[in-house]
């Protein structure tokens, strides 16, 4: 069974327990592991069966793989680290 | 063992193998490698000295991001009474406010890019630029969910503010953010910019 939701204007599979908009207002918090309202199984069943919804999170998981990338690519320099554990033999 | 070995010991533990990412943290909030390096420093500094303040068994990165944050706006605020600089500021926000459900970037790629794989093509300095190119509480507020996978509860007793208000930042940061990058993906040739078609 098919239905047009709001959220997307497009088909959508009913994936029976959330609506596309319902995923969809939820997508961060689901990221997050912060879904608290609705059980996230729920959530990520829909992203699952959901051919109109799946892109949504595929594009926010993309975005947030580059920004964690950029970011963690920075370690601490050895220099400064060596001046931290100096901290600890002066006081 | 001595208190003072145990004490030490205690803070190599819980607190020393952060420093990558309180690191990571001081560069995205002062913009530069020296400035980070200070930050960095002087977290440590009195993260150590306070180290008796420190409640054993919670989230050390936490209570360091804190510590590490204060010291940065009490720097700001103090080169700003000096220089007159005002930092550019988030617009005023209501917690919770989210605004549109639909992300406006999906909707502009749906046709070429659904997934938004253009992000993959983004060179690391250009994502760097737009981060810190955000006012500081939805840097903040990115950084450490995104990046460092902290809790809506703890960034909120960091920064001082409601969960709601955490949600909304986080929103709002993503959303500016992903509008730079696309603006960015266009200019570079990386996303066409065809008149899309609805269909």
């Amino acid at each position: 069974m098919n239905r047009e939701d709001e959220a997307t204007g497009r088909e959508c599979a009913d994936t029976g327990e959330l609506t596309c908009r319902e995923a969809i207002e939820r997508i961060y918090e689901f990221m997050d592991g912060e879904a608290t309202d609705v059980d996230p199984t729920a959530i990520a069943q829909h992203f699952e069966k959901c051919a109109a919804c799946y892109p949504h999170l595929a594009l926010e998981q993309n975005f947030r793989a580059k920004v964690a990338a950029a970011i963690q690519r920075q370690e601490c320099p050895d220099a400064l680290r060596k001046r931290v554990l100096t901290i600890l033999e002066g006081e | 063992m001595t208190d003072t070995t145990s004490r030490r010991d205690a803070f190599e533990r819980e607190a020393i193998p952060h420093l990558d990412a309180v690191y990571r943290f001081a560069l995205r909030l002062s913009g530069s490698a020296d400035a980070a390096e200070d930050l960095v420093q002087e977290t440590f500094l009195r993260a150590w000295r306070a180290w008796e303040q420190f409640t054993p068994g919670t989230n050390a990165k936490s209570w360091l991001f804190t510590i590490c944050r204060n010291v940065f706006l009490r720097q700001q605020e103090r080169s700003r009474r000096h220089d007159d600089i005002v930092e550019k500021e988030a617009p005023r926000e209501s917690p919770g406010a989210t605004g549109d459900v639909i992300n406006p970037i999906w909707s502009q790629t749906k046709d070429q890019d659904p997934e938004g794989r253009f992000f993959d093509s983004i060179v690391d300095e250009e994502v760097l630029r737009a981060i810190d190119a955000l006012p500081e509480e939805y840097r903040t507020a990115v950084v450490l969910s995104d990046v460092e996978g902290l809790p809506y509860q703890e960034i909120a007793e960091m920064m001082g503010v409601p969960v709601g208000t955490v949600k909304s930042r986080l929103f709002r940061g993503r959303r500016q953010l992903q509008k730079v990058l696309h603006e960015f993906a266009l200019e570079m040739g990386y996303l066409s910019k065809r008149a899309e078609v609805d269909g």
